[in-house]
């Protein structure tokens, strides 16, 4: 069972350290590492996980609570989205990315792996609405209490 | 399929500012709820929660746009040195965001906590007084109801004391009057090497005495027992100290010493009585066996000598008799009593009229009702000439020879009283008061008047048995007189 998990745990590493420089996009290599940076992701959706968890254990409700939860649940979408974006980043190529010089125009997407990359790339789309609704969550708590 | 990146970069662009536009609301929004109430936890809570959500985002924001602004005017290599720094300082908000997450329970707990406290805190300091009151009222009692207890101070002062403590040594001053230890009950031990305080000061642990206190002219025996009492860093402060009253058990320790001396008197004694008459016999008997080593003996002197054995034969018996009343009475069964009815009066003249016969040395007056009524009624004849015989005798015996006996006896309607009087030596207030125990002898000394000391105790037997009560009247150095009732008791 533990050398089942080492060489799972083996395979995951050589694919992250086995990059693709696209520096164009690639906000999480160089020194910081993407291996961090995605370990940073995972801490951060388990953060929200167990939050979820306590607010419904502790039935919690009231004005804001369903805001608040409703933050929390885009949260953790959002932080899927980018551990993915950032994943399949690696294995964008270059090729992918229409350019001019070195501006970037345009990106073909030819398989549904393209696509969904693309999408993760529009990643404000899912975190601008989960703080609207963090910001409302305060809002309604700040009036009723 | 070509799909611009343009998108991208805008919806990057404009997230990223919207993102810090909004988050900087937020803070402002957290802000002004911990400010309407800035010690509740879980406004604190959120506020936090809310700047790390800040941390993460600004890092973020900036991130991105820095990132946007360096590719669009192509210069991707300084994106490539700054993106690190960007990264780890979002990586860090993600850490940030999951500790105060994991906390998050722990603080909605506190704050439910003080919220519970804070509603119920007067239900619960009422509750909380009410079991105290009522904790301390159980302590008192247990305090005020065992052995009297006191704190004393190092320097003597009388810190403390239970209300039993105060009922045998009671404050003369005010409650708040401080007094000293040997103020409040003086003792044989108090200014000596044996104080117990000064011994717990020493090092003693525990130190036991036994002590006498006189109250209020009341001599009271105690058991102290003293402990050191200290303060709650273990100092020495002082003493705890209880008495226990072993009053009763110092009596029954005297009784019982009293009671084997009286023992010790009475074998000494019952040899010598059954000694005497015994020997007399023993040296009329020898008479008799062998009158011709005494040059013979005429009939007259044998007639007398076998009157002698006889009389102290009968001597003996009546000693065996009372001894076997007293060993009745002793095991708690009544004395043999067989009623029949008896003329009193004559039983009475009969026995007075064999003292005077007998007892030349005294003079007998007897008075009794010329035409009684009623005399005759159910007596045990046997045991009231033991009774009458046993209160003649000591008449005789504490009283000189030529002094006068006087015997009355009247009736009323209940019954007659008889009163037998001498002008003995008497007693004092102690003879009188042990007149009728049992083995008790006024006079113990070698020198005394003969007996076992059980005549009186088995007469007071006797007059119960019949219903009646006798007490005795006496006065040192004049005489003594006995009074006796006996109730009619009719078939």
């Amino acid at each position: 069972m533990l050398i089942g998990h080492l060489r799972a745990t083996s395979i995951f590493l050589a694919i992250m350290l086995e990059t693709n420089q696209a520096w164009a996009v690639q906000a999480h290599g160089g020194s910081e590492g993407l291996v961090s940076h995605q370990i940073g992701h995972f801490l951060f959706i388990t953060g929200m996980g167990y939050l979820l968890f306590r607010l419904r254990s502790m039935h919690q409700k009231g004005a804001g609570w369903l805001e608040f939860k409703t933050f929390v649940w885009l949260l953790i979408a959002w932080n899927v989205m980018t551990f993915s974006g950032h994943w399949m980043n690696e294995f964008v190529v270059n090729e992918k990315f229409v350019k001019d010089q070195a501006r970037t125009l345009s990106f073909n997407i030819e398989n549904l792996h393209d696509a969904i990359y693309y999408l993760t790339r529009l990643d404000h789309l899912i975190l601008v609405p989960s703080f609207a609704f963090l910001l409302m969550a305060l809002r309604k708590w700040r009036i009723s209490q | 399929m070509n799909v611009p990146w343009s998108l991208v970069v805008f919806v990057d662009i404009l997230g990223s500012v919207l993102i810090l536009l909004v988050s900087c609301w937020c803070a402002i929004h957290s802000w002004q709820l911990i400010k309407k109430k800035p010690d509740d936890v879980f406004r604190n809570y959120i506020f936090l929660f809310t700047l790390a959500i800040l941390f993460f985002a600004v890092s973020r924001s900036f991130g991105h746009l820095v990132k946007q602004l360096l590719l669009l005017n192509d210069m991707a290599t300084t994106w490539k040195q700054i993106a690190p720094f960007s990264g780890a300082i979002n990586s860090t908000s993600f850490v940030v965001v999951f500790a105060l997450s994991l906390s998050f329970g722990r603080f909605q707990k506190v704050h439910s906590e003080i919220e519970y406290y804070k509603d119920n805190l007067e239900e619960m300091i009422t509750e909380r007084t009410e079991e105290l009151e009522k904790s301390k009222n159980t302590l008192e009692n247990i305090l005020n109801n065992s052995n009297p207890i006191n704190i004393t101070a190092i320097n003597f002062d009388l810190l403390q004391a239970n209300q039993a403590y105060y009922s045998l040594w009671p404050r003369d001053g005010g409650k708040s009057e401080v007094i000293k230890c040997y103020e409040s009950r003086p003792g044989d031990y108090c200014h000596t090497n044996e104080c117990p305080l000064k011994l717990i000061v020493e090092g003693s642990e525990e130190v036991v005495q036994e002590v006498s206190k006189n109250l209020q002219g009341d001599v009271r025996d105690f058991i102290t027992t003293a402990r050191p009492f200290r303060d709650v860093d273990g100092k020495l402060i002082g003493m705890v100290e209880s008495f226990q009253d072993i009053t009763l058990r110092k009596k029954a320790e005297r009784a019982l010493i009293k009671m084997d001396q009286m023992k010790s008197e009475f074998i000494s004694t019952a040899a010598h009585e059954l000694n005497t008459p015994l020997s007399t016999m023993m040296g009329y008997t020898e008479f008799l066996r062998t009158p011709d080593e005494f040059g013979g003996f005429t009939d007259k002197q044998k007639y007398d000598f076998l009157n002698e054995v006889y009389d102290n034969g009968e001597a003996l018996s009546r000693i065996i008799v009372d001894l076997l009343d007293i060993s009745r009475i002793e095991s708690g069964k009544p004395i043999p009593m067989v009623l029949e009815e008896v003329d009193f009066m004559k039983v009475l003249r009969k026995k007075v009229k064999t003292y005077i016969e007998n007892n030349s040395g005294h003079t007998f007056h007897l008075d009794l009702p010329g035409n009684p009524v009623q005399s005759e009624f159910k007596l045990d004849r046997h045991r009231i000439n033991q009774a009458l015989e046993n209160l003649l005798s000591n008449a005789v015996k504490y009283s000189p020879d030529g002094k006068q006996i006087v015997i009355t006896g009247k009736e009323d309607k209940d019954g007659w009283e008889v009163r037998i009087e001498d002008n003995g030596i008497g007693m004092n207030t102690d003879q009188l008061n042990r007149v009728f125990d049992k083995f008790y002898r006024a006079d113990a000394s070698n020198t005394a008047t003969q007996g076992l000391g059980l005549g009186m105790s088995i007469v007071k037997q006797i007059i119960e048995a019949h219903g009646g009560n006798i007490r005795v009247e006496s006065t040192e150095g004049k005489g003594t007189a006995v009074i006796f009732n006996l109730p009619y008791v009719t078939a």
